[in-house]
């Protein structure tokens, strides 16, 4: 998983370089941010422990003490805090923004969760750089670098995570356009095949050839394709359920669809496919019976 | 000259069993003899057997389609059987649909369907 997302989310040509550019975290702000590692790494624990501690920051409705994994969480917060302050421009300062985002997508850490901490966490530092700094306008530099470098880290975490949701429901959705699809057999020479999920044109292939082998293999005259199972019809998927049924046809076998919903026989009307080339039944129930009308012819 | 599709006759029903490998010229050749047997036996009824065709380009499925539109021409009804699965799955990807022919998947079922349409 970690190597699929870092070929996806590619790090920039001129490497970090550029996204500081984008940000204005010039050397001297990188600096100054690094000067304040000492003082990040004395409170980090006391800025995490009150964040969850006061009122609203973070309690889960019928939640008794912490939920299992939040202790993870948190080490991975401050781990992830602390790094900020490295200021690094090398290839590990990318690749840990790549984790921190996968790691927001795996435990489920809301972008707005996530900001919301890192929010806090930099006005509390903020707040102690101004208790302790004797030169005004050199803290109120800082503060600003500090700003800058923070929101360009944030911005790289965010990004590497909407990336890693991306490539989950991209996988996802492939594990079910992979589902196999059963032919059945209902009595002698009627087969029965329900589809399942997302029809794409590898799919439908090996759907259709699945249909046309079991048709030769059982002497099959008669299948009952239904889709009730298919969530959506487009143009595409609907030129593939031609294509299987002209090809059933072909070999001689005489084919019914079954399961077509209210909206996706709209769909189907509005890209213009007709009743006529889909041979449709109104449910199962009624497609297994025309099919066993067409056999007995 | 030796015939590459052998063509038999039962009654006024005529069989052609297509042979694997035609060239576009035996698919040619065919095509004249069954029009010349369905004329000089009367056949009223013909099914043409490409269940040993393994392979088809473009030229073969519109002669296919051809062949049966002729035979219709000529006043018989004509069954195409044992469409192969691949071969199914050619026609359709080339867009070749034999709307208005009959198909059967076997010799049997090609012979049953000539005969209830008649």
């Amino acid at each position: 998983m970690n190597e699929v997302i870092s070929s996806t989310l590619q790090s920039p040509s001129k490497g970090l370089r550029e996204v500081w550019g984008w940000f204005d975290v010039s050397q001297d702000d990188r600096v100054r941010v690094s000067g304040l590692l000492p003082l990040a790494e004395q409170n980090i624990e006391a800025i995490l422990e009150e964040f969850y501690s006061r009122e609203g920051g973070y309690d889960r409705p019928g939640g008794d003490g912490p939920p299992h994994g939040m202790q993870d969480v948190r080490d991975e917060q401050r781990r992830h805090l602390l790094e900020l302050f490295e200021a690094g421009l090398d290839q590990k300062s990318f690749q840990d923004r790549v984790r921190a985002g996968l790691f927001n997508e795996n435990y489920g850490i809301s972008p707005s969760f996530y900001l919301g901490l890192y929010t806090f966490a930099i006005n509390r530092i903020c707040d102690l750089l101004r208790q302790e700094a004797e030169d005004e306008a050199g803290a109120l530099e800082t503060e600003k670098a500090l700003r800058k470098a923070a929101a360009c880290h944030q911005a790289m975490t965010i990004e590497a995570f909407s990336a890693a949701r991306t490539d989950a429901i991209e996988q996802r959705e492939r594990q079910l356009s992979e589902l196999p699809t059963p032919v059945l057999r209902l009595q002698a020479g009627l087969l029965l095949v329900p589809v399942v999920g997302v029809l794409d044109s590898h799919r439908s292939r090996l759907l259709t050839m699945q249909i046309l082998d079991a048709i030769r293999e059982q002497n099959a005259r008669a299948v009952v394709l239904d889709i009730t199972g298919v969530a959506a019809v487009d143009s595409m998927v609907a030129n593939h359920l031609i294509q299987t049924m002209t090809a059933t046809r072909l070999m001689g076998a005489h084919s019914v669809l079954t399961g077509i919903s209210a909206e996706v026989a709209q769909s189907l009307v509005k890209i213009g496919v007709t009743g006529e080339a889909l041979n449709p039944a109104g449910d199962l129930e009624r497609g297994v019976e025309t099919a066993r009308k067409l056999l007995e012819r | 000259m030796g015939r590459r599709v052998p063509i038999v006759s039962q009654g006024d029903l005529l069989i052609a069993a297509v042979q694997e490998e035609l060239s576009d010229s035996d698919i040619q050749e065919m095509q004249n003899h069954i029009l010349l047997e369905v004329a000089r036996l009367s056949a009223t009824k013909v099914i043409l057997d490409v269940s040993l065709l393994d392979v088809i380009d473009s030229f073969g499925t519109r002669m296919l389609s051809d062949i049966a539109a002729s035979v219709s021409l000529r006043g018989a009804k004509i069954a195409i059987v044992g469409i192969r699965p691949e071969i199914a799955m050619a026609m359709v990807l080339l867009g070749l649909k034999l709307e208005n022919i009959p198909t059967a998947l076997n010799l049997d079922h090609g012979i049953a369907i000539l005969r209830d349409g008649s």
